[in-house]
């Protein structure tokens, strides 16, 4: 049964748009940045000549890697510690494509030129959830830190729209290794993971991670191992924990914490994935309603 | 030396030539799968703009303009558009709130035409934009956290903590019993 409140957020289904707007966009002039003034001509000059200079500095790099009777051989990818990236409005250059897990997460140095108002966004390949944007917390560009699962992700870069210059949806692939054995796995041991997930619970909540997995989760039993896995140090979007049934992983359950009205570290299960048919899920009550998540 | 010359002449070729009628076909079919995208989402990413900027009915109409306007020229980069033109618009109208001097406007006149969901949108005013977006992608179009998430550019967490936070306060505003059938 729905709340009064809800009730009222769903007559907006009966406010009808604007007429119109569909032809609005296709009447618009197509927006762009000062370069746009430039004729199509000397755009294309410009853009022939720099694909001209990288074309030669390129095949002066590899002349020199593989000339003949040189002792260079093919290289495996090196292994950085930081993400790399760079990207303006037409490109994204991952630098280093093969990153090395951190104690505290994945270190993203992100070099975002000619973009106003960027975003970078980070994206687990086997974690649609994991979607990271460094915008979100005020970091635009620069040194950032998060947290993603270890296996191929992908980066990508928006503009803003200060400028005029439309944002471009741009992005490149990479992959998390961990060399240093730094991560503790939390993937889980079957296949098709049931996404579960909560709220922050009113009137407080939680004052522990594992106090939030306790009383949030439901259907664990008292052999089952709960502990922490991912990341050892603390680094948004916050700690993962994963729940071990018999040897077998069965759960795991991303525990941000939130400030409460008091100011206070508050937190909750935001979201995880379990195994079908483990039983397990989680439950939140939420006044005299209650929510069983997603 | 020849390779090099006719790889140097190819590379001009390319940024030279111009739009074939091939990429004229290309581009039409793009706009006619916006034209889609715009049918199934168009409306709802409409009523989201509406909560978000307050009742801005001048504003959601512009945004959500614009922001179609600009996938059709980026469409070629566009891997996902519906995700992508919610993010444009929320900056979109982000931007405009910001230009405006004001992050809660006072119930525009022109928003007469909105009686029946008035006091929603003077209760949706007192939440943050982020807030009365989440808000209104949850319980309105129904979409899920993750999907969210993605059209508003934040962590899925983060969209929990705003529906807390929203939902919490609009239950202080509107009230929690439920009206009698």
């Amino acid at each position: 049964m729905s709340e009064r409140w809800q009730q009222e957020v769903r007559k907006l289904r009966d406010v009808e748009p604007t007429p119109g707007i569909w032809e609005d966009a296709m009447g618009r002039p197509p927006s762009g940045t000062g370069d746009d003034d430039h004729p199509p001509t000397r755009k294309r000059l410009i853009a022939g000549a720099l694909a001209l200079i990288v074309f030669i500095v390129a095949g002066a790099f590899a002349w020199q890697a593989f000339r003949p009777n040189d002792r260079l051989s093919f290289v495996e990818p090196s292994v950085s510690d930081v993400l790399r990236i760079r990207c303006d409005p037409q490109s994204i250059e991952v630098l280093t494509p093969v990153v090395a897990a951190q104690p505290d997460g994945l270190h993203v140095d992100a070099d975002v030129t000619g973009l106003a108002d960027p975003i970078v966004g980070l994206k687990s390949k086997s974690d649609p959830n994991s979607g990271s944007y460094s915008g979100s917390d005020g970091v635009v560009d620069g040194v950032f830190v998060r947290q993603l699962p270890l296996g191929e992700a992908t980066v990508f870069c928006e503009s803003g729209p200060s400028e005029g210059d439309g944002p471009e949806d741009l992005s490149g692939s990479f992959t998390i290794v961990d060399p240093n054995g730094v991560f503790t796995d939390y993937q889980l041991s079957c296949a098709d993971g049931e996404l579960v997930g909560g709220y922050p619970v009113p009137d407080g909540g939680p004052r522990s991670p594992e106090e939030a997995i306790t009383s949030q989760v439901e259907g664990s039993k008292s052999s089952d191992v709960i502990e922490r896995a991912g990341y050892p140090v603390l680094a948004p979007p916050g700690p993962i924990y994963r729940l071990a049934r018999d040897g077998r992983i069965i759960g795991w359950f991303l525990v941000p914490k939130f400030p409460d009205q008091e100011g206070r570290d508050r937190y909750f299960v935001a979201y995880g994935y379990v195994c079908p048919g483990s039983g397990l899920h989680v439950f939140i009550q939420l006044g005299n309603g209650s929510d069983p998540g997603q | 030396m020849r390779w090099l010359a006719a790889t140097m002449i190819a590379m001009g070729g390319l940024a030279f030539n111009e739009p074939s009628k091939d990429d004229t076909g290309v581009a039409n079919e793009v706009a006619h799968d916006l034209a889609q995208v715009f049918r199934e989402e168009g409306p709802g990413m409409w009523r989201t703009m509406l909560a978000f900027t307050g009742g801005r009915r001048d504003i959601a109409d512009d945004v959500v303009a614009e922001a179609f306007a600009r996938a059709v020229q980026h469409s070629r980069s566009i891997h996902d558009p519906a995700p992508w033109i919610y993010r444009v618009a929320f900056r979109l109208a982000r931007e405009e709130l910001e230009r405006d001097g004001q992050r809660s406007p006072p119930f525009p006149e022109e928003t007469g035409d909105l009686p029946d969901v008035s006091g929603l949108m003077g209760a949706l005013r007192q939440l943050s934009p982020q807030q009365r977006a989440a808000i209104v992608l949850h319980y309105e179009a129904d979409l899920p956290v993750a999907e969210i998430a993605d059209r508003m550019g934040i962590a899925a967490a983060t969209v929990r903590v705003h529906l807390f936070r929203g939902r919490a306060r609009l239950r202080d505003l509107l009230g929690r019993e439920v009206d009698e059938p």
